[in-house]
């Protein structure tokens, strides 16, 4: 039986809104510097948030990268540069509104669509995740090892324009999770007798390598901006976002329900949920497809809905499987390891109340979006008068902190040096990230699965596809291949990587995809 | 820094080549049939073939882009500095930050990287060593993070508590 009074107590915790309320500040800020995206802010807070309670850490995580998904809209919205990757879809539709003097009517959409569908997609979590967890009760090794290559097949499709530069690095991914013991005879392997490399590479600090120490490097040469900032004022804000909500309503749970799948989806995170929502709806939406006021408003309003409703629709496999959706979700369990609470589906039996408290802060930091959004954009002209020639090097002394706190080694340190160097060539070179990432995280599940189903079958590999559950996930993986490869072959609805250009500015870290006409 | 996408190929390649001769080396356990070199080999194999099909597109369909492309960081001496400065403090912080503790590294690389962007020399110095002592107060003494002190250990006991 669940203890909802615990919940309400645990939720309520004058020490956990504090927490809230504090990230919820950093979230927006680093949201709005374009250039620092929700991941970035979520990879620096792991120093802070490895001290904290698992709950607060939690929070603290859930918080950022929400405030920072909504508050990349602002610099979007005034200045024509998506303050993350998540907000370059409609940067143009709300630089429209804010240049026929409607930047209010711009920011309310974005902000009470942000609100709506981190909501909605809460809802869906707390209502899809425990019945999909007792699904999963069932699952052996081998519905693990398949979950874990449809996993990865959705990482290679979703990363990047070239298929093959994807499959590379997920296989670089998958190498760097084997450094280390092998997770069943506990050999050490790739270490060349370094004892640091005894327990693997460490995923924060090649998180903080490839997310911020990379973005850094790029950026070197981005030292200021001459644009002159007209800062809505937000008297009209909470006039506007009720009747922006009544007439949208369609979109923008057209928009939640589309983030809160993409964003289940490993791999594909909340910028890909904001184009492909973006793109439904012009081609499908009555409002969408026009191009007045109103048709920008349906289509921010739904693009911004779906960038936050994937947040949450991520916590859906990281949860229930353990298979992260997206990257700060890795960052999610990574911590949930490191105190002590191990995410899967016998989370949801043995501690209810922990996993439905995580749940509920979404209510929280979505509810607190309100207010503090509508503060953001009133200071958003003091965030842009922080120069960026300040904020690199605060910035790496994080990564630098970041890497050393975690593991206490200096090693790590080095890590994320190596890591950023490699990450800048690989962002430069059009080998996209996430599906290392997904590798370097389920790397050991497949491994692990894989090793010791083969060794309770004696190398017998029909054992993959024996049991119902697994030989179902196996044609699921198999189709999800056919499709990659018809997709290839015919060259349609591949992700193709043409950022909008925004002028003058760092541009966003992420290949995005072009909405096709 | 952008690479003709041979090149990228023959990385992978050559990574995969590597992975797979060391995985062929590991020491297959007597009682078990499949050793913990295994998956790596499976890994290696295939960086292998995608590193060879990279690089076998890049040159059939002459697609691959130039064989190098210059860098923004080259245009000039100070452009190259303010990229590089980046990587270099790492390793500087590592070898440094022993000896030295904390504190006094955070303050040279803050300065020296705010002066390189172009902060005047005054302002740099000031910033770095306020930024420096904010976060030693944070990670050391509210966070407990066991910073190196170095030559301040005799006074670290003022901003512990």
């Amino acid at each position: 039986m669940v203890d909802y009074a615990l919940i309400l107590r645990q939720v309520l915790d004058p020490e956990l809104l504090l927490i809230v309320f504090a990230t919820s500040i950093y979230g927006l800020v680093i949201g709005a510097i374009p250039g620092l995206t929700a991941l970035m802010s979520v990879a620096l807070l792991v120093p802070l948030v490895t001290f904290m309670d698992p709950i607060p850490a939690i929070a603290a995580i859930i918080t950022a990268s929400s405030m920072a998904i909504f508050s990349g809209d602002i610099p979007g919205a005034l200045l024509r540069m998506p303050g993350t990757p998540a907000s370059a879809a409609y940067t143009d539709d709300a630089y429209g509104l804010t240049r026929r003097g409607k930047s209010a009517t711009a920011l309310g959409a974005g902000l009470i669509a942000s609100v709506a569908g981190g909501l909605l997609s809460a809802c869906v979590l707390i209502f899809a995740a425990p019945s999909l967890a007792t699904i999963a009760l069932s699952f052996s090794s081998v519905e693990y090892f398949w979950l874990a290559v449809l996993g990865l097949s959705c990482a290679v499709f979703v990363g990047g324009p070239s298929l093959l530069k994807g499959l590379a690095s997920l296989l670089l991914g998958l190498m760097f999770a084997t450094i280390g013991m092998d997770p069943v005879g506990g050999i050490p392997r790739f270490t060349f007798g370094n004892p640091d490399l005894l327990s693997g590479l460490g995923l924060i600090p090649i998180l903080i390598g490839f997310f911020a120490v990379s973005e850094l490097l790029r950026s070197s040469q981005h030292l200021g901006t001459e644009e002159r900032v007209q800062v809505a004022g937000n008297q009209s804000l909470f006039r506007v976002m009720p009747g922006l909500l009544r007439r949208h309503k369609v979109g923008v749970l057209r928009g939640s329900a589309i983030g809160t799948i993409i964003g289940a989806i490993p791999g594909a995170g909340a910028d890909i949920a904001a184009w492909i929502s973006y793109a439904i709806t012009r081609r499908v939406s009555k409002l969408g497809r026009l191009d007045s006021d109103e048709g920008a408003q349906e289509r921010i309003m739904a693009a911004s809905a779906s960038n936050n409703a994937s947040v949450a629709g991520a916590y859906i496999p990281a949860t229930v499987f353990g298979i992260p959706g997206d990257a700060i979700t890795a960052i999610v369990i990574s911590v949930m390891f490191l105190k002590g609470i191990s995410p899967g589906p016998t989370l949801f039996l043995r501690h209810p109340e922990t996993i439905y408290t995580i749940f509920s802060i979404f209510f929280v930091a979505n509810l607190v979006m309100i207010p503090m959004g509508a503060l953001c954009i009133r200071g958003f002209g003091l965030i842009v008068r922080i120069p960026p020639a300040y904020i690199a090097p605060i910035i790496l002394m994080f990564c630098i902190l970041g890497g050393f706190a975690v593991e206490n080694t200096l090693f790590s340190v080095g890590v994320i040096g190596v890591i950023g160097l490699l990450g800048y060539m690989m962002e430069a070179n059009e080998v996209p990230f996430a599906p290392a990432v997904l590798g370097l995280i389920l790397g050991p599940m497949i491994e692990q699965s894989f090793m010791t189903t083969m060794l309770k079958s004696q190398g017998n590999l029909m054992v993959f596809v024996e049991r119902p559950l697994g030989a179902a996930f196996a044609v699921a993986a198999v189709l999800a291949w056919s499709v990659i490869l018809l997709a290839k072959a015919f060259g349609r609805g591949r992700p193709d990587e043409t950022a909008l250009p925004p002028r003058g500015t760092i541009s966003t870290a992420h290949p995005v995809i072009k909405e096709t006409k | 820094m952008k690479v003709h996408d041979f090149f990228i190929g023959a990385f992978f390649l050559i990574i995969g080549s590597g992975i797979c001769l060391y995985a062929s080396q590991l020491p297959v356990p007597h009682h078990v049939k499949y050793g913990p070199g295994v998956f790596p080999a499976i890994i290696g194999t295939g960086m292998i073939l995608v590193g060879a099909a990279i690089a076998f597109k890049s040159l059939s369909v002459a697609k691959g882009g130039k064989w190098l492309e210059r860098p923004s960081w080259l245009e000039s001496p100070k452009a190259a500095i303010r990229f590089w400065i980046i990587p270099a403090s790492i390793p500087f912080y590592m070898l440094v930050a022993d000896s030295f503790g904390f504190v006094l590294t955070s303050m040279v690389i803050m300065s020296s990287m705010l002066w390189v962007r172009g902060v005047s020399p005054l302002r740099a110095i000031i910033t770095g060593v306020a930024v420096s002592l904010v976060l030693t107060v944070l990670f050391a003494s509210i966070l407990k993070v066991p910073l190196p002190w170095g030559p301040l250990t005799g006074i670290s006991g003022h901003l512990l508590w």
